[in-house]
């Protein structure tokens, strides 16, 4: 009898490939945007909220 | 019927499942490359922002920053590009890659990331420390392990006897294309907003100075972190000379490899190099033993004179106020906003 390979391995891939380059266009659009927009009005936009106390946690162990 | 094959005999079907195995990570690999993610760290930096390598600038770069945590805390890339500007009579264009506990060795690998080729900066600021420099760095197998490239192997398999170095940690660029993109897939970052702000809007580094808020929170961040000074004098300081200057040497280490062949390309394409030693407080200063200190101070007047750099030695004496400081070796906010003038100035004559 004829050997078949894994018929859900080749299905997986192509999800994997079309996921990952979506979320790098994506990111691309969003990092473009934030570029763009700052020369276009040459004004800062003003900081998001302040890290977390698990981010400053780590950043104490760490740095 | 057919009969079952016996325990442990290889099955073809089993062999293919390998071989499809063996394939979708050298693919899922080849694609992680092409994209150029890079790894996670412990602490999010802009630096690591995956984002930061896809955009295109409105505007040439004039200067590229790179080092460490010291470097990160140390300067403002858009303070400095306001007082370039008024210097220089022309905008300016500053951007700073830093990562945390780099040695020379990963500080090198950051200025060939973002800062060399068709991105390499007019003047590129290296942070330089003794610590860094040290051939058996204390975060070396996790330097390596997160930034080296396979034309690093053949001094890094030759470092694996003398220092802490294992042969995986220099065959982490097999490895580490596939994680690099279940970190991408598994969106990682907790502070995204933070650090695509810091990295686009403010040119990298932890303070920020291109808003009306940015003071308040700065001081805030400082406010925040009031303990460290007094958790790092009894966490890090007593480990210093025992973790940080252990069996320490500088020639022949990798680090001292990467970072003469960093001078040595930028003096070849007849682009500037600043290297700055940051200060760092008297009590830290105290742990670091003389004569290491001596050996370093030595090296790298040699090494910077030999390639056509410009050393400067910020660790004396106008930077002994503890004010300046958030812990015992890295800058606040307060001390960040002199480091930057004092960048500007040393700059300014290079870039007229």
């Amino acid at each position: 009898m004829r050997r078949q390979p894994p018929t859900l391995a080749p299905g997986l891939l192509l999800v994997l490939v079309a996921a990952v380059l979506a979320l790098h266009l994506a990111e691309q659009r969003r990092a473009q945007a934030v570029v763009d927009q700052l020369a276009q009005s040459g004004q800062s936009p003003p900081p998001p909220k302040a890290v977390s106390g698990g981010t400053l946690q780590a950043q104490e162990q760490w740095e | 019927m057919s009969a079952r094959p016996p325990l442990g005999s290889v099955d073809a079907r089993g062999l293919a499942v390998l071989g499809y195995l063996g394939l979708y990570l050298a693919i899922a690999a080849l694609l992680s490359t092409a994209l150029g993610l890079k790894p996670l760290l412990p602490v999010e930096w802009p630096t690591d922002l995956y984002g930061l390598s896809l955009v295109t600038r409105p505007s040439p770069l004039d200067v590229g920053i790179v080092g460490s945590s010291r470097a990160h805390y140390a300067f403002l890339p858009r303070a400095l590009d306001a007082c370039l500007s008024a210097s220089l009579g022309r905008p300016t264009r500053s951007e700073a890659a830093n990562r945390v506990t780099a040695s020379a060795f990963a500080v090198a690998a950051l200025a060939r990331d973002h800062f060399s080729g068709d991105k390499a900066p007019p003047t590129l600021v290296i942070e330089v420390a003794p610590d860094a420099l040290n051939r058996n760095h204390f975060e070396l197998r996790h330097n390596v392990a997160t930034t080296a490239e396979w034309r690093d192997l053949p001094a890094c398999l030759a470092e694996v006897p003398a220092t802490r170095l294992r042969v995986g940690d220099c065959l982490s660029p097999l490895t580490r294309p596939v994680s690099n993109l279940a970190h991408l897939l598994h969106r990682p970052f907790a502070e995204l907003d933070h650090i695509r702000w810091m990295a686009l809007v403010e040119g990298g580094g932890q303070y920020c100075a291109t808003h009306p808020t940015c003071e308040a929170r700065n001081a805030d961040y400082d406010a925040r972190h009031a303990g460290r000074w007094a958790t790092r004098e009894a966490a890090i300081l007593p480990r210093v000379r025992s973790e940080r200057f252990a069996d320490y040497q500088i020639e022949g280490g990798l680090g001292a490899l990467a970072f003469t062949d960093l001078l040595a390309s930028r003096r070849a394409a007849g682009l500037a190099t600043l290297v700055i030693n940051l200060p760092v407080s008297e009590a830290y200063q105290r742990e670091i033993p003389p004569a290491d200190y001596e050996q370093f101070q030595a090296w790298i007047h040699a090494t910077t004179e030999a390639q056509g750099a410009r050393y400067l030695d910020w660790n004396r004496g106008d930077w002994t106020d503890r004010q300046l400081y958030l812990d015992p070796d890295h800058l606040n906010a307060r001390g960040a906003h002199k480091a930057t003038a004092a960048l500007c100035r040393a700059l300014t004559d290079a870039l007229h």
